[in-house]
């Protein structure tokens, strides 16, 4: 008898499988991908391109805030192209796929340079228009200067952007004889999160983005330490190609200008770490008086 | 024939089979079930627990692949792109397509090379991940598919699409249950064989059983089957072989008792060849000594007349050991023991040593060791007594004893059988003796008479006649006078003399004034002339007469028991009382004379001539009455006589 329902239970367990039947689709019928058109109110989208400092997802959140505000204030959607280099981003500019854009300072004179970039806005942050980048090491290590760091592994985010010769040491040596290891990491936030988990002896990181993080995510920070910074450079200023209409152009930077000035748009400044954006002024003749030296 | 009689037939096949078959079919047929029934569960549980590992995988790989595409997609790098899905498609193994969509459902990047199946951009759509995933099942050209779809950073950037085949999948459990069924049919081999043993170890006692049973069916009663452990077919052994020491048992019974019959019927058949006692007696004890194999014997019967035992025949003892004693008082020696107590007697050995043996000298003389002692009985009385004898010893089995008793049984009946014939006989002799005698009777009363009338009656007539002639010549008055007074004297003797002749002949008060009054004048006339002192009672004769017939045989019966009285009893006194009851009248006769054997006179009233008493037996009996004579030597005898009356 038992064994009668031993075998019963098993023919009914084995009943019990899902039997939905699937969709079916033809694997071996190829054809062409079908391309959606981006919805929109027949306005073509304003594009700003973005070198990053930071990383993608981190950027879009932040620059994705920002474009949506630019698009509120501007009232015509704004695309953001997110791209690692400021190269990348001056040749979107320069080969007019992108109407605006945000460089570190190096990229803007290479921008200016080489095409003649504008600068439309410069961003102030804690008040200032400049600022520098910082040594960092874990807050667990006995390093307390750069020059300690000698032998040890190093990163630099962007090295295109990093301020470079970076003096350290004594008699200034190129960095690849004073670090034992020299690391290029994509943006400065990984840099950071690399000095706080103790994958890499120190880094450069730009001043910036330490301050942001140190408002977003305050446990990395905690984690690390500054013992050495450089000398200030201009904020990031944003620019537009030099061709671009006149009145877009006006448009746009005071469009930027009154960014501060609108409730939401505020909020996702203050995001950024950002105060507001002011006209370019003098800091610009200062800062191709300094010639190649610049900041992200 | 029709399914159902086809199924029938089937089933009637299937349950047919040997024991052993069947076994071993239960065996291999729960052998089977039981692997059908793993293999469909191994492959359903396989089944699952790979399509869960292939869905794990599937996500697992989709939500990497959206992980490390996304800094990609939002960078616009599609090259790096489609490096990477390529590079995932060709490191992950069941890994079918992999195509990335971006925000719109554009495709960014895909591992189908230039074009891509257009089915499955719509398959598997929508804007909700539970779980951080959606999986759909899709059927293919190639087989089943699970298409895994992740987003990518948060589905702001896209879906990563990843599209797993279950082919390996299905390969391994077609593998997997080609093996299990391989298993099982291997299992189930080793299962036949293995049923075989204990199979062939069920079956072999219950053929054992079979073959004792159909010996048995044949006759073989002597075979049993061999009991080899406790279990059930132990035990049903066990009472099988008790059933067969039964059947035998109850066959050697009935043999017995089918021999037995045999025996008895050979003895009733042999002592019923004849009616006549004597050679019943003979062929009865000679067919005993030749059924028990022995030599020696004889047959005792009981003599009423004595009250003892006496012995009739013997076969092969002397015939000084078989008369030394004429007769044995019941219970005296062995005849008697067992006439007294009516159970066969058995001596097995030492017969000269027995206590209770009367001839213990002639029994060594003979050299006889042994013996058994039967009654004979007849309607629960015994008649007489068998004895067998042997010069050896003598062992008989108490069935061997039960049988001889049946037989002694036997001869009982045909010796009472004989002895009445005999009597019979005897009756049938003395009633012709006595129809002898009542037509001697007949001519002797009327000699009587004649001679009384011509002698007494014609004589005295005579001298009347003379003495009337010399009376006619008489003149003197006087003596006219004297001699007509002789003459009337003369007359009155001559006419006492014809009514004493009358009334012997028959009392015509018997008719005229009935028997009672007959019985009083017979009782006065006996008084009279024998000078006996008859005391005459009588009872309930007042309201009527009885039938004519026996009123004539009591008067008769009286007369008759009177009449002897008279003549042989010498007795002074006697009691003559008649009593009627109403359904029955009684007569008694008691004297107080010297009195006789009964058994003596009665049983030899034929060869003695005693039809007197013979006569009055056979008087009553016609009037369906019965006599019963009572007498003792020296004690006087009572004669009672009772007939019955009409209602």
């Amino acid at each position: 008898m038992g064994l009668a329902a031993l075998f019963l239970g098993i023919f009914l367990l084995a009943g019990c499988s899902e039997r939905e039947e699937p969709q079916r689709v033809r694997l071996w019928a190829l054809a062409p991908p079908e391309i959606t058109q981006a919805e929109g109110d027949g306005l073509a989208p304003l594009r700003f391109a973005v070198a990053l400092t930071i990383s993608p997802q981190v950027g879009y959140r932040l620059y994705g805030d920002l474009t949506e505000a630019m698009g509120r204030k501007f009232g015509r959607p704004v695309h953001l192209l997110l791209r690692r280099t400021f190269s990348e981003v001056n040749d979107l500019l320069r080969s007019r796929q992108a109407e605006v854009a945000q460089l570190c300072s190096r990229g803007f004179l290479q921008g200016r340079a080489d095409f003649g970039v504008t600068a439309l806005a410069v961003p102030i942050v804690n008040g200032r228009k400049s600022h520098p980048s910082y040594v960092i090491v874990s807050a667990e290590s006995e390093i307390g200067t750069p020059a300690e760091l000698k032998g040890k592994s190093f990163a630099f985010a962007d090295p295109l952007c990093a301020p470079e010769p970076f003096s350290v040491g004594r008699g200034r040596q190129r960095p690849e004889a004073f670090f034992g290891r020299k690391l290029a990491i994509t943006s400065h936030d990984r840099a950071i999160r690399a000095v706080a988990e103790g994958l890499v002896g120190g880094a450069l990181v730009d001043g910036l983005v330490y301050a942001r993080l140190a408002l977003t995510d305050p446990g990395q920070i905690t984690k690390t330490k500054v013992i050495g910074e450089t000398a200030p450079y201009m904020n990031p200023p944003i620019v537009v190609h030099p061709g671009l209409d006149p009145v877009l152009r006006e448009n746009l930077r005071r469009a930027f200008l009154a960014l501060h000035t609108e409730q939401g748009s505020q909020a996702v400044l203050t995001r950024l770490g950002i105060d507001r954006f002011v006209a370019p002024g003098s800091e610009l003749s200062r800062l191709s008086a300094s010639g190649e030296r610049g900041g992200p | 024939m029709n399914v159902k009689q086809f199924l029938r037939r089937i089933i009637a096949w299937t349950v047919g089979v040997s024991v052993r078959v069947k076994i071993m079919g239960i065996a291999v047929g729960l052998l089977l079930l039981f692997g059908v029934g793993v293999v469909i569960q191994v492959q359903r549980v396989t089944q699952a627990t790979l399509t869960r590992e292939l869905d794990e995988r599937a996500i697992s790989i989709a939500r990497d692949m959206a992980a490390r595409a996304a800094d990609l997609v939002l960078l616009e790098d599609f090259i790096s792109l489609r490096d990477l899905v390529l590079d995932i498609l060709t490191s992950n193994k069941d890994v079918r397509y992999i195509f990335v969509l971006d925000g719109r459902g554009n495709v960014l990047a895909h591992t189908f090379g230039h074009f891509l199946p257009p089915d499955l951009q719509p398959a598997n759509s929508g804007d909700q991940y539970p779980g951080g995933f959606r999986i759909q099942r899709l059927a293919s050209e190639e087989g089943l598919l699970r298409d895994v779809a992740a987003p990518i950073f948060g589905g702001r950037a896209g879906v990563v699409r990843v599209g797993m085949s279950q082919e390996r999948l299905g390969r391994i459990l077609s593998e997997t249950t080609k093996q299990l069924l391989l298993l099982i049919a291997a299992v189930s081999l080793i299962g036949v064989i293995a049923a075989y043993l204990p199979a062939r170890i069920l079956t072999k006692p219950l053929l054992e059983l079979k073959n004792v049973a159909e010996g048995l069916g044949r006759g073989d009663f002597r075979a049993r089957a061999r009991i080899r452990f406790g279990d059930e077919i132990g035990q049903l052994t066990t009472s099988f072989n008790a059933m067969a020491d039964s059947l035998e048992a109850f066959r050697r019974d009935v043999t017995q008792r089918n021999e037995e019959l045999a025996t008895l019927n050979l003895v009733a058949a042999t002592v019923s060849q004849s009616l006549e006692l004597q050679k019943v007696l003979e062929d009865a004890l000679d067919k005993v000594l030749e059924i028990m194999r022995l030599s020696h014997g004889e047959i005792l019967l009981f003599d009423a007349e004595s009250g003892s035992i006496v012995p009739r025949i013997y076969r092969g003892i002397s015939s000084q050991f078989a008369l030394e004693i004429q007769a044995f008082s019941v219970g005296e020696g062995i005849p008697g023991l067992v006439a007294q107590l009516e159970q066969p007697v058995l001596i097995e050995d030492d017969l000269a040593d027995d206590p209770r043996l009367l001839r213990r000298s002639l029994v060594a003389r003979e050299g006889l060791r042994s013996m058994v002692s039967v009654p004979l009985r007849s309607k629960n009385r015994v008649v007489g007594v068998l004895d067998l004898f042997s010069s050896n010893v003598l062992s008989l089995t108490p069935e061997q004893l039960r049988l001889l008793v049946a037989i002694g049984d036997q001869i009982g009946v045909a010796v009472e059988n004989a002895r009445l014939l005999e009597e019979l006989k005897a009756k049938e002799q003395m009633r012709l003796h006595l129809l002898e005698k009542v037509i001697t009777a007949q001519e002797d009363e009327r000699k009587r008479v004649a001679r009384e009338l011509h002698d007494e009656t014609g004589q005295s007539l005579t001298s009347l006649i003379v003495s009337l002639k010399a009376l006619e010549s008489m003149t003197n008055l006087p003596e006219l006078r004297e001699k007509a007074a002789e003459l009337r004297a003369l007359g009155g003797a001559i006419l006492r003399d014809v009514h004493d002749l009358a009334f012997q002949l028959r009392p015509s008060v018997l008719d005229h004034l009935g028997m009672v009054a007959a019985i009083q004048r017979l009782v006065e006339d006996y008084t009279q002339k024998v000078g006996l002192h008859i005391d005459l009672q009588v009872f309930g004769f007042e309201e009527r007469r009885l039938p004519p017939a026996t009123e004539t045989a009591l008067y008769r019966l009286v007369q008759e028991a009177l009449t002897n009285v008279a003549k042989h009893a010498g007795a002074k006194n006697v009691s003559v009382i008649l009593k009627n009851g109403g359904t029955s009248v009684q007569a008694v006769v008691e004297d107080d004379g010297k009195g006789f054997n009964v058994a003596e006179v009665m049983g030899y009233a034929a060869k003695d001539k005693k039809l007197g008493l013979f006569g009055m037996e056979e008087r009553a009996a016609l009037v369906g009455g019965k006599l019963t004579i009572e007498s003792t030597p020296g004690k006087g005898t009572t004669v009672f006589v009772e007939v019955p009356l009409e209602p």
